[in-house]
């Protein structure tokens, strides 16, 4: 079996939504396990990895200083309390000239932002509720 | 000069930075996948920033979002560890253009060692004695490669040019099968790899592991601090260190570790190294250099008494080293037993959550471990959760102390391959010393496992 083949057989199995698979032929046995989204074991020593796996809202997409107000219109990109979409910008992470999108996670009402204003903010911090 | 180092790893080498880190007084920031938030060096660290999800493509080899983190948490300096982007001049050199400091060498010196044909070609230059070869892809005509390989000398090896994995190899030990071997492997190789162009090699029947760690400064300074031997492996993955070598006079450890002390000096290398050799009948071939610190750095720690870790941050601080090679002296003898999570007869890795560990202790046993009770041992990474190092004034006592370690060593929750260790800490030719890098997969083969296969599995 070859890589390709192996990687199309993982990705079937991922459409049909099962956990794994496992065939043998003559000397050659396989066996696929696909990891659950959310984590099975849970990690009770560290309660803010809980909170953090159970936090639905806007989260960090990666390292940078959150911004309250977009750094070029001075603005927030989406008032609090607006609807927003999923996939839509609410708000920017700066590292230095480059900026970041921060977007929703899913359709909802964007709640007030829960780090202030130039933290800096790493992958998954929550940064906004989403109502 | 830097206050603050950004630690780019994860797991036992994260503390261990740390640890050099917090005696030299300097602040720590643990730059973490989100897999990794329980980690030890995680929870001490001065600042730690998560640099994305558990896969180590989008977290310990995210260049971007490293170099982000360090300037973003006030990081003057980052420690690669080994692994992940330790060897990555890419890397090194992303964090020299952000205007920090890499601990470790200059992006041109990892380059040029990270490539086999210059590094092979520098050796050459520098005088450290390489594997012998044609230098260059065979020529059609027989008679030149039967003139090569008489002066090579038999048993030979005839490699592909264009690639690896043994496809287009062939071992010949005579010159009679030569000409047949060359054809036969130049058909192979471009059925395989789409180049025809084969080279010509000593194959090495019986050879040793034996590697020269050298530590040198931004002023000119090398040193080298000895040798670990390195000849247990099991595909190519060590599994025991060393040091001293067994068997091996001082006089010829002396000559090649000014060899290569001297080759830091015309190479411009900075940092530690290790330079990496196979030893065959008394001969040293060179193989390949490592520019970061390595696993089995704490063997010579504990045989020279120099800390590896905290000399790699002094030099990147542009100190001048605080010894020369008079001042290095090798006291004893110092064994590592690399522990990892992994089932010990099937090899399979084993992670999971830690009930208890309780690590061993007493006098020479250090354990550098990042390993605690109700820590869980993610899939994602490297199976490798203890590094178990003994000493001893001779090799038999840090051998007698090593089997003890193991003994007391206990750790539920997840299977390692301390087993193994035990099997091997009791087997003659390990107590012998001096075997070859092959002894344990033959080990394996005539049934080392089998016959102990029951007793400590659970």
């Amino acid at each position: 079996m070859t890589l390709d083949e192996i990687e199309r057989l993982a990705a079937l199995c991922v459409r049909a939504g099962i956990g794994g698979i496992e065939l043998a032929e003559a000397g050659f046995s396989l066996r696929i396990c696909l990891e659950p989204a959310a984590a099975e074991t849970p990690m009770p020593s560290i309660e803010a990895s809980q909170a953090k796996a159970a936090f639905k809202g806007v989260r960090a997409p990666g390292v940078g200083v959150f911004r309250h107000c977009h750094p070029a219109t001075g603005r927030p990109v989406v008032e609090t309390g607006s609807a927003v979409r999923e996939g839509e910008t609410v708000g920017v992470l700066q590292d230095g000239p480059r900026l970041r999108a921060v977007t929703a996670p899913a359709d909802g009402v964007l709640g007030a932002a829960l780090v202030e204003d130039g933290a800096v903010v790493g992958y998954g911090t929550p940064l906004y509720a989403l109502l | 000069m830097f206050d603050t180092v950004l630690i780019a790893n994860r797991g036992e080498i994260a503390l261990r930075i740390l640890r050099a880190c917090r005696d030299l007084g300097l602040k720590t920031v643990a730059a973490h996948s989100e897999a990794d938030v329980e980690l030890r060096h995680v929870a001490l660290a001065d600042r730690a920033i998560c640099i994305g999800p558990a896969p180590s493509a989008q977290s310990y080899l995210n260049i971007g979002e490293i170099i982000a983190a360090a300037r973003l948490a006030g990081a003057g300096a980052v420690h690669p560890g080994y692994g992940f982007l330790a060897e990555s001049a890419a890397f090194a050199e992303a964090v020299e253009e952000a205007g920090l400091v890499f601990i470790g060498p200059s992006s041109a010196a990892i380059r040029m060692m990270g490539d086999k044909v210059s590094a092979k070609r520098a050796m050459i230059a520098a005088g450290v004695p390489c594997v012998p070869g044609s230098e260059d892809a065979l020529p059609q005509d027989g008679a030149a490669v039967r003139a090569t390989a008489a002066a090579v000398g038999y048993p030979v090896i005839v490699k592909a040019a264009g690639g690896g994995g043994g496809r287009g190899m062939r071992i010949v030990r005579e010159e009679a099968a030569l000409a047949e071997a060359v054809s036969l492997a130049r058909e192979e190789a471009g059925r395989a790899f789409g180049n025809p162009e084969v080279y010509l090699e000593k194959f090495l029947e019986h050879p040793r592991h034996v590697e020269i760690q050298v530590l040198a400064d931004r002023h000119g300074n090398a040193v080298w601090l000895g040798e670990r031997d390195c000849s247990m492996q099991r595909r190519h993955q060590k599994i025991i260190e060393e040091a001293p070598a067994p068997g091996i006079a001082r006089e010829a450890i002396a000559e090649i570790g000014d060899l290569c002390a001297e080759a830091c000096l015309s190479i411009s290398y900075t940092g530690a190294g290790t330079f990496e050799f196979l030893y065959e009948d008394g001969r040293f071939y060179f193989i390949e250099m490592n520019t970061r610190v390595q696993v089995e750095h704490p063997v010579t720690e504990l045989v020279t008494g120099i800390d590896i870790v905290r000399e790699q941050i002094l030099i990147a601080q542009g100190e001048e080293l605080s010894f020369g090679q008079q001042d290095v002296r090798i006291r004893g003898h110092a064994l590592e037993c690399r522990i990892n999570a992994e089932d010990p007869f099937s090899f399979r890795p084993h992670p999971g959550r830690v009930e208890r560990w309780t690590p061993p202790g007493g006098p020479g046993i250090r354990v550098d471990s990042h390993l605690y009770g109700g820590y869980t041992v993610p899939p994602h990474y490297d199976s490798l959760v203890a590094k178990l190092l003994a000493y001893g004034a001779t090799r038999a006592e840090a051998v007698r102390r090593m089997r003890g370690a193991l003994a007391e060593m206990e750790v539920a929750g997840i299977a390692t391959n301390a087993p193994l260790h035990r099997i091997l800490m009791e087997e003659p030719g390990f107590a012998a010393g001096g075997f070859d890098i092959h002894h344990l997969e033959r080990l394996i083969e005539g049934g080392l496992l089998e016959v102990r296969g029951g007793d400590d599995a659970g």
